[in-house]
């Protein structure tokens, strides 16, 4: 897959170096983000990734990476079709190829399942997914306690496998990749002129946003292969995501919780929970349990700010908050950050210029 | 009442338990047996990858149509009970794949969800401009033929492990129904050149990221004989071999090649896949399933025998259905030997 486009690239004036570009974060968002940079900056930057954590440690790799899309109350519904169109068709590419099986991406097929008529209606991203359309009376026997359901086919990014890829996929971009905690955005500022922030739930200690909080999702890996299609009840409290190698059973939405170990309790109830969808699920075996903090936030922020101290100046892109819809909008909020990163290097060349006269 | 099943395979098996089932309690000194030469992993059954499908048209064969039918829901009255799992049957989604409009099937209804496929479906498959998508079950034979013999040495059923040569063998060991569920190999005890070997090859890989299953067709070159994919529990099945008149259970470089550079073209994914296992078997092919009852001798020392092979690539597709028929057939020779023995007592008496 080649993304050579460059769409009206920076040219580095003589006077000006390239510019340097640090990417903190190596979730889904900080990943997807350096390799967009990259892609539309062929030439003309040099890009860092800083993080902490890397996959299997990172809270995209607990999620099951559905692009199933969650709606931000705060974004217009109209951005978040364009982010998950994108999103989708990017993915569905890369399903369709020799690469579908190292980069985890694949087709799964299911049901989204309703007790409460008022629940189903249609949603925005109905015509992106794959033959939508609402269950039969005959499919909705499969589940007693429901009343009404939608039937779609739609794709699924497994982790670890796509965030190494998209590892892999860096590092063939000349990107830099180092293990480093950032404890405050402008320690950077003397190494770096352009730094994008994509530490999800970190995001709340590193740049104080209060609006940031986690919704805490506890979910079992267990291993059932022979369910191949994904049951998700409408309240998106219970869900069963079929994977690579072991299904997602999930779940739970805790706000403002912090609490990273499993509890005991919750995992019973989350069990018990599938196994009444999917009954088979009681011959499930070798369960493990994880534990993620949604980096949840009305809209996911992404805008840029200047930060400055004395004479010294840092820009910053911010990408962080997508909350339960990481996944599903990852590549268009790659998309719009690394136009702000664009943004910034002309703001960078124009003040340069400036700076000559 | 000695009633042998000849044949283990998925139409032996579920016969003998059908039958089980119905008349164990009405028929107390029924004694049932099931006589193989071949028990699973090594019957034409256990190659099967176990997808619930018929063939494109019945050729206005209802009675068919009907066996698939209470097969399948059969089978999906199991999907939420805790057996399912041990049997090997579970839900699975996916595409049939044409290069012209083609009618609807006869089992759509039967199957959940069917509908066509949208144009944006249609472009993960170059090539193919038509086609259905559905949810069907899978039933692994590597698993259900096990959970079948398990609920039957439970019952009490014998199980002997030899090749019968006739029909008169049964017979002269005082058995008085024979059930002939010998697949393949009918012609062996009866001559039917109706029944024809369709040959099939497969490859097993490991491609756990395939959920779907994907079967195309060629009109023109007929059933399976375009490459297929259908992903199980464990392996996902690669094939496209239909080879009538063919009796070699070998293995063939050629149509492994064919099988492997049609389906990696069908889904370029599968390239990267581990290759497990090849196997080749013999579908049991015929116009129709031959489901009858014949007798033979005469007389006092009349025998039935009731045949049920022929199920071609369809075998578990249709499978219990079928073994429902052999049970009603052998309820009306019950009915009859019993008629007849009261008979006999009532000359008796008269006399």
């Amino acid at each position: 897959m080649e993304y050579c486009e460059c769409l009206s690239p920076p040219i580095p004036t003589p006077q000006m170096a390239a510019p340097r570009v640090a990417v903190v974060g190596a979730g889904l968002i900080g990943l997807s983000t350096a390799l967009r940079i990259a892609e539309v900056n062929p030439n003309c930057c040099s890009i860092t990734l800083l993080s902490e954590q890397f996959s299997p440690n990172t809270t995209s790799d607990v999620a099951a990476g559905m692009l199933i899309p969650h709606t931000y109350p705060g974004t217009p519904i109209h951005v978040q079709k364009q982010w998950f169109k994108e999103t989708f068709t990017y993915l569905f590419a890369i399903s369709n190829s020799a690469e579908a099986s190292e980069a985890g991406i694949h087709l799964v097929s299911g049901w989204q399942i309703f007790k409460n008529p008022s629940e189903a209606e249609v949603p925005f991203w109905s015509d992106i997914v794959l033959g939508f359309r609402p269950m039969s009376a005959a499919e909705l026997q499969k589940f007693p306690q429901h009343s009404h359901g939608q039937a779609f086919t739609t794709l699924k990014c497994d982790c670890p496998p796509y965030l190494l890829w998209l590892e892999k996929r860096l590092k063939a971009n000349g990107v830099q990749i180092h293990t480093r905690k950032v404890a405050d955005l402008w320690e950077l500022h003397s190494e770096y002129d352009i730094v994008v922030n994509c530490t999800g739930i970190g995001a709340r200690q590193l740049v104080g946003d209060q609006q940031l909080f986690p919704i805490r999702g506890q979910v079992l890996k267990v291993h059932a292969p022979w369910v191949k299609n994904f049951i998700r009840d409408g309240d998106g409290l219970t869900y069963i995501y079929p994977g690579i190698d072991s299904v997602t059973l999930g779940g739970t939405r805790e706000k403002e919780s912090w609490r990273l170990s499993p509890d005991p309790g919750t995992t019973k109830d989350i069990f018990d929970r599938c196994c009444s969808l999917e009954p088979s699920l009681q011959r499930a075996q070798d369960i493990r349990v994880k534990v993620g903090l949604r980096p949840s936030r009305s809209c996911v922020r992404l805008q840029r700010e200047v930060l400055s101290q004395g004479g010294a100046k840092l820009l910053v892109v911010h990408n962080y908050g997508h909350g339960a819809g990481g996944f599903s909008v990852h590549r268009g909020t790659a998309e719009e950050a690394a136009h702000l990163v664009q943004e910034c290097i002309a703001a960078l060349q124009g003040s340069s210029s400036r700076a000559k006269l | 009442m000695r009633i042998a099943v000849i044949g283990a395979g998925v139409i032996g098996l579920s016969t003998a338990l059908c039958i089980h089932d119905r008349f164990h309690a009405l028929v107390p000194q029924l004694q049932l047996e099931v006589y193989a030469d071949r028990f699973t992993p090594h019957t034409t059954s256990d190659g099967a990858a176990g997808l619930w499908q018929p063939y494109l048209s019945d050729h206005g064969n209802l009675q068919e149509t009907l066996w698939n039918k209470e097969t399948f829901e059969h089978l999906l009255g199991y999907l939420n009970s805790p057996e399912a799992k041990e049997m090997g049957l579970f839900l699975i989604s996916g595409y049939n794949l044409f290069k012209q409009p083609v009618p609807d099937p006869s089992w759509k209804n039967i199957v959940l969800g069917f509908r066509n496929l949208t144009p944006k479906e249609l472009e993960l498959f170059p090539g193919y401009s038509y086609g259905w998508f559905n949810t069907a079950l899978m039933l692994e034979c590597r698993s259900y033929l096990p959970w079948l013999t398990n609920r039957l040495a439970q019952r009490g059923v014998k199980f002997f492990h030899r090749k019968v040569e006739s029909f008169e063998e049964m017979f002269s060991q005082g058995i008085d129904v024979v059930i002939n569920c010998t697949g393949i190999r009918a012609g062996e005890l009866q001559p039917d050149p109706a029944l024809q070997p369709a040959r099939g090859q497969i490859i097993k890989v490991l491609a756990p990221w395939v959920k779907h299953f994907i079967i195309t067709h060629d009109m023109e070159s007929g059933i399976y004989s375009s490459p297929y994919v259908i992903p199980g529990s464990e392996f996902t099945v690669l094939g496209g071999i239909y080879q009538q008149g063919n009796w070699n259970e070998e293995n063939s470089a050629q149509d492994h090649k064919s099988i492997w550079e049609r389906c990696c073209r069908l889904l370029p994914m599968l390239q990267k896949a581990e290759i497990v296992q090849e196997w080749s078997g013999l579908r049991p092919a015929r116009p129709t399933v031959r489901l009858e009852r014949e007798s033979i001798g005469h007389g006092r020392s009349r025998t039935e025998v009731i045949h049920n092979y022929g199920h071609g690539g369809f075998g578990i597709t249709i499978h219990w259905g079928c073994a429902m028929a052999a049970a009603r057939l052998l309820g009306n020779i019950l009915q009859e030997k019993q008629s007849q023995s009261r008979l006999r007592k009532s000359c008796h008496f008269t006399f």
